[in-house]
């Protein structure tokens, strides 16, 4: 009995000790982290608007002025919780839009560059998803995210999509967009995602004016 | 495995060569495929792993007298626990970079066989400071496999050494190399290797 409530007593101390000191260097280190996070969203919209390239080597530091100063919010009455951004100069309608929705394992967000004027996709960056690496995790590699820019998103397809992402190397027409091979699930959910993105952002700017 | 116990600097000798933990008992092989297409990520694992096995096993040394058996490898998880969360943090803070490059790797040392291998195996039974030597020792095995592979993979790949440019640029790649397969051929060969030449030192 004795020595059974010794290991639980030992085992309660040792987590708690250990418990404490994780916490400890969390609670130091947290402020930083968030900062970085913040950064490395910031620069994916500033990528996405032509205003950073991942060579230029910009100090981290420098990172939220020239946020703050080349982009501006946009909000949307009829939509608050969209994350939308635009030039801070000029009054060209190319917009930066948050996205998110269900992948093939786990959520898939990220921003897409759009621009009304030309009516074409500027650009397509993850920030974060789940998916299988080497499969649909490809979606992240540079050449998948390339496959959608200059792509056109006014036009509505006779199935009801804009773009509809094809088995992969067998897109011919505009609106097609190669998929990727093995991983039909990502693919198809990518398409769901940025088809309905495109759909409610282009509503939604028409509903009314910014 | 080997007669007596073993102290000092020889513990940590061995972990190099002759018991080295991924040649001689073929374990942490599931990072080692997975991070060695990229030396610098393969430097920061391994450094990751060195100061885990280090820390682990001197804590779990230490306790090793006053922990009760029933719960000993309960303990030995969650300190080695404690110790990658605490790396996983400061990756984030200082090297956002690679600590999202490295992915769920890093949380990954955690059930890494190496660790749980060397506390389980030696620092339950043995003093302190023959424990760390015994932690580092595994863990720079460990590197001398992953690094020479890294080495090999990461030009061959990407034409690039540590992120420079290594090779010509109009290199083809050998998008092969990138991906974990190759990871499997470039360890098995090298273990061939290592096999090879023991076997061939051994009939001397």
């Amino acid at each position: 009995m004795n020595e059974k409530i010794r290991t639980v007593i030992f085992t309660v101390i040792v987590t708690a000790v250990f418990v404490f000191m994780v916490s400890g260097v969390n609670a130091l280190l947290n402020d930083k982290i968030i900062a970085n996070r913040t950064i490395a969203r910031q620069k994916v919209i500033l990528r996405l608007f032509g205003f950073y390239q991942p060579g230029n080597n910009l100090p981290d530091q420098v990172i939220p002025q020239l946020f703050a100063s080349a982009t501006a919010k946009v909000s949307f009455p009829e939509k608050p919780a969209l994350e939308c951004y635009r030039p801070s100069q000029g009054a060209s309608r190319f917009f930066v839009v948050a996205f998110s929705g269900q992948g093939f394992w786990d959520n898939i967000s990220g921003f897409i560059a759009l621009d009304l004027d030309q009516g074409k996709i500027g650009g397509l960056e993850f920030t974060q998803h789940g998916e299988t690496p080497g499969l649909g995790g490809r979606i992240s590699e540079p050449e998948f995210k390339a496959r959608f820019k200059d792509k056109p998103i006014n036009s509505v397809r006779s199935d009801g999509l804009r773009l509809k992402l094809v088995a992969e190397g067998s897109a011919t027409k505009p609106d097609e967009v190669d998929g990727i091979t093995g991983a039909t699930g990502t693919s198809n959910a990518v398409e769901k995602i940025i088809n309905n993105t495109i759909t409610s952002f282009i509503s939604l700017n028409e509903g009314g004016k910014q | 495995m080997s007669a007596g116990p073993v102290k000092g600097v020889a513990a940590l000798k061995r972990m190099l060569w002759e018991e080295n933990p991924v040649i001689g008992q073929i374990l942490g092989i599931c990072s080692a495929l997975a991070v060695t297409n990229l030396v610098k990520n393969t430097l920061v694992m391994c450094l990751g792993l060195i100061f885990t096995l280090m820390m682990s096993c001197f804590t779990v040394s230490l306790l090793r007298n006053v922990i009760p058996r029933q719960v000993r490898m309960i303990i030995q998880v969650l300190v080695i626990a404690a110790y990658v969360i605490v790396i996983k943090i400061i990756l984030d803070a200082y090297l956002p970079e690679i600590s999202n490059e490295l992915g769920p790797y890093v949380g990954l040392i955690i059930t890494n066989c190496i660790v749980m291998g060397r506390t389980e195996g030696y620092a339950m039974n043995n003093k302190p400071v023959d424990a760390i030597l015994d932690g580092i020792g595994a863990g720079i095995g460990y590197s001398l496999v992953l690094l020479p592979i890294a080495m090999i993979r990461e030009p061959l790949g990407l034409g690039t050494f540590f992120g420079m440019q290594l090779l010509p640029t109009d290199w083809t790649r050998w998008n092969m190399m990138v991906i974990a397969p190759s990871g499997f051929f470039a360890l098995a060969t090298y273990i061939w290797l290592v096999r090879a030449f023991k076997a061939g030192e051994g009939k001397r």
